[in-house]
């Protein structure tokens, strides 16, 4: 009982404070926590600060502010490497639940993260999300993100998603693109199917062609599609059904790096999955995410051109599966190529004025 | 979990009685007016809040019915909905909604009204020690300091709406565009001209006020660092305040708009056209956002977490202190812990605020 009424005692901070942050692991919730990183590296109370990402989402933090305070998170030796870095506080913003633990083994002393599950035992200041009928909310994941970032004291001015490009990489996209029949100042639509969060989210080729076809006509916009090596047959299927000409990038390395830059250049981005379109939306891009098994309110954004399209009214979404367990698939089926279109349209009406 | 707003349902918003938090509200109502339209179901919409508030409202959402209310609102006054929204946070606006037998009441849960509503989210709170550099020692778990906008943001995508605008965007009517323009013609300044704007008020207990000391000091510096005009305002009962500066400073290019004091849309007239606009964290700051006015804004008892949900024009001016952000109204310290927030903030930062917003 004695516990309950102890009045919590404020961390003791060095005028050398290091500050470590953890980023997510899903490159779209990486690219909606940019604000925040930039905000922490630019605050006084942090005289250090160093980002662990993902090995693979390192791309989202190059050639800007971000660039230099930022490490892979290791993924061996990742005690020792933590410890070398003589950190005062951690900043949980995303990544396993062990995080917390070992950087708690570590003696870390000032440990702020999400609250929802078993890793609020390990952390010092944790934000317990709403919920509604005792479960968690769906809203908006950036506003989350910035909840948990007061906690220690980082505040952004506002939430707009930043990512940066080098000149040499946009030359030699440029020179690809010419190669590839494309004219340097010819405006296009990027589309990125994927099957990367399962065949629940998948969306028919035929559709995805019907919303470039449309584009092409109403827009004057030609389709690039890109595509990772694992998802180069749905690549295909999309540019096949395509009546009008459309280009196909397949990357099986570094393909988040040339997709940031076939973002950055792109009149319009259409996306099965978040990641692309948060990153289109991060340059200013127009962007338009279609959502099916998951939850479209997390990508709720005010501060950048970004709209989803879900269909609504569906009592079994959003489920989050990998596959339907429904065996219907109507979250995706009943999607339709005039929905998205309209939405598009809503959208550049928004932000593009004619 | 999403449970949409049905647009043919008569929807009542109750908006908050608080002018910052009823002027964040806006990008929500815009939302909810937006799909109305689509559908042509707008007139199906009524907004309920105090009359003085509603007045910012003038010229939009033609088609929307205003309830104001002078006090209190009444249940008999919002009688014939179907589902009312509610921003506020009161359990008594929840208690009137059932009282006027709306069949849907959604709002945040807090203050034991969860009970009285049918969609009752409950909001985020933080846990643990104390945030660092914000929040005080000694207090337990709380409901996380949000922006207010953000929370409509939230609420907003519960029911399906479409991404809330960051900031509220308000018109300026032309009414009170001609009553400022005649009120500064009558002191030799054009709303034309570039000029600067103080809200010089607070009541003399508050603890957001800034002191009147601080405030003489500021607009003397003002007055020689920029050759620019200088208008002061204050809300109505703060002109005691706005008295003693005017009596106590030094400075020849200063122009208050004192009797009366200024009314709301004449505040945003103002804001509208001011090169920046000064002023404590109060409504007031939250009108002239509305407008687009850069602002310089001195923050004393306030969170910034309850407050900063787009910034980027905002110039944010605070000290930390050890007792605060206590979000107290009135300092409940003596002696030299007296209201030190404010105490201690200098009108110099504000000076350099200014002229950076300026530049």
């Amino acid at each position: 009982m004695i516990g309950i009424f102890k009045k919590p005692v404020p961390p003791k901070r060095q005028p050398d404070s290091h500050l470590l942050i953890r980023t997510p692991d899903r490159a779209s919730e990486l690219i909606m926590a940019t604000p925040i990183l930039e905000e922490a590296v630019w605050d006084t109370r942090w005289p250090q600060v160093t980002i662990l990402h993902p090995p693979e989402l390192g791309v989202f933090l190059e050639d800007g502010p971000l660039e230099s305070h930022s490490t892979p998170w290791p993924t061996r030796r990742t005690r020792a490497h933590l410890e070398s870095l003589s950190a005062d506080a951690l900043l949980q913003l995303g990544g396993p639940v062990s995080v917390a633990r070992l950087v708690r083994s570590l003696g870390i002393g000032t440990r702020a993260g999400l609250g929802g599950g078993i890793q609020r035992h390990w952390f010092t200041h944790w934000v317990q999300p709403a919920t509604v009928e005792g479960r968690p909310m769906a809203a908006s994941y950036q506003h989350v993100l910035r909840d948990v970032a007061g906690l220690v004291g980082i505040w952004p001015r506002n939430l707009q998603p930043r990512l940066y490009a080098s000149a040499q990489g946009e030359d030699e996209l440029r020179n690809e693109m010419v190669e590839a029949g494309l004219e340097p100042g010819a405006g296009y639509v990027l589309c990125a199917p994927t099957a990367e969060r399962g065949p629940a989210a998948d969306w028919s080729p035929a559709s995805f062609a019907q919303v470039l076809d449309q584009l092409f006509v109403d827009r004057d916009l030609t389709a690039v599609i890109a595509v990772d090596g694992d998802d180069e047959a749905l690549g295909q299927a999309v540019r096949d059904a395509c009546s009008h000409p459309a280009q196909l990038f397949v990357e099986s390395e570094a393909w988040f790096a040339r997709r940031k830059l076939l973002c950055r250049r792109a009149k319009l981005v259409i996306s099965s999955g978040a990641a692309m379109a948060w990153c289109g939306a991060a340059f200013g891009v127009p962007s338009v995410a279609l959502f099916g098994p998951d939850p479209a309110e997390l990508s709720q954004t005010s501060f950048a051109p970004l709209a989803t399209v879900a269909v609504e009214g569906l009592e079994c979404a959003p489920c989050g599966s990998w596959t339907c367990p429904l065996k219907h698939h109507r979250c995706m089926t009943e999607l339709t190529p005039a929905a998205v279109l309209a939405r598009v349209e809503r959208l550049l009406e928004r932000e593009v004025p004619a | 979990m999403r449970k949409p707003l049905d647009p043919r349902d008569r929807t009542l918003i109750a908006l908050p009685a608080w002018l910052g938090d009823f002027v964040c509200a806006e990008p929500f109502v815009r939302a909810v007016h937006r799909q109305r339209q689509e559908l042509g179901t707008a007139s199906a919409l009524s907004l309920a809040g105090p009359r003085r508030f509603l007045e910012l409202f003038e010229g939009m959402y033609p088609e929307v019915r205003r309830i104001p209310y002078d006090e209190r609102p009444r249940a008999r006054d919002w009688r014939g909905h179907d589902t009312a929204l509610l921003l506020t946070g009161s359990f008594r606006s929840a208690w009137l909604a059932r009282r006027a037998g709306i069949r849907r009441r959604v709002g945040w849960s807090r203050d034991l009204r969860g009970w009285l509503l049918t969609d009752a989210p409950r909001p985020s709170r933080e846990r643990g020690a104390v945030p660092v550099g914000l929040g005080l020692p000694g207090r337990g778990p709380r409901y996380l300091p949000r922006p207010f906008t953000a929370s409509c943001a939230d609420l907003a995508s519960y029911l399906g709406l479409e991404a809330l605008a960051p900031v509220a965007q308000l018109d300026v009517p032309e009414d009170a565009l001609d009553a400022a323009t005649g009120r500064l013609a009558v002191l030799g300044v054009r709303l034309d001209q570039p000029f600067l704007l103080a809200n010089v008020g607070g009541r003399a207990d508050s603890a957001k006020a800034w002191l009147p000391r601080h405030w003489t000091r500021l607009v003397e510096s003002l007055a020689i660092h920029f050759d620019l005009p200088l208008v002061l305002v204050c809300g109505p009962g703060e002109e005691e305040v706005l008295g003693q500066v005017l009596e106590n400073a030094r400075a020849q290019t200063l122009f208050p708009l004192i009797e009366p004091p200024v009314e709301l849309p004449e505040l945003a007239a103002l804001a509208s056209r001011a090169a920046v606009f000064i002023t404590t964290d109060t409504g007031p700051r939250h009108v002239a956002a509305g407008v687009g006015a850069p602002i310089a804004c001195i923050f004393g008892p306030t969170d910034p977490r309850h407050t900063g949900h787009d910034t980027t024009r905002t110039e944010c001016l605070r000290i930390e202190v050890p007792c605060g952000p206590c979000h107290k109204e009135r300092c409940p310290l003596g002696g030299v812990e007296h209201h030190a927030c404010m105490r201690l903030l200098e009108p110099e930062p504000v000076i350099a605020a200014t002229r950076r917003l300026l530049h």
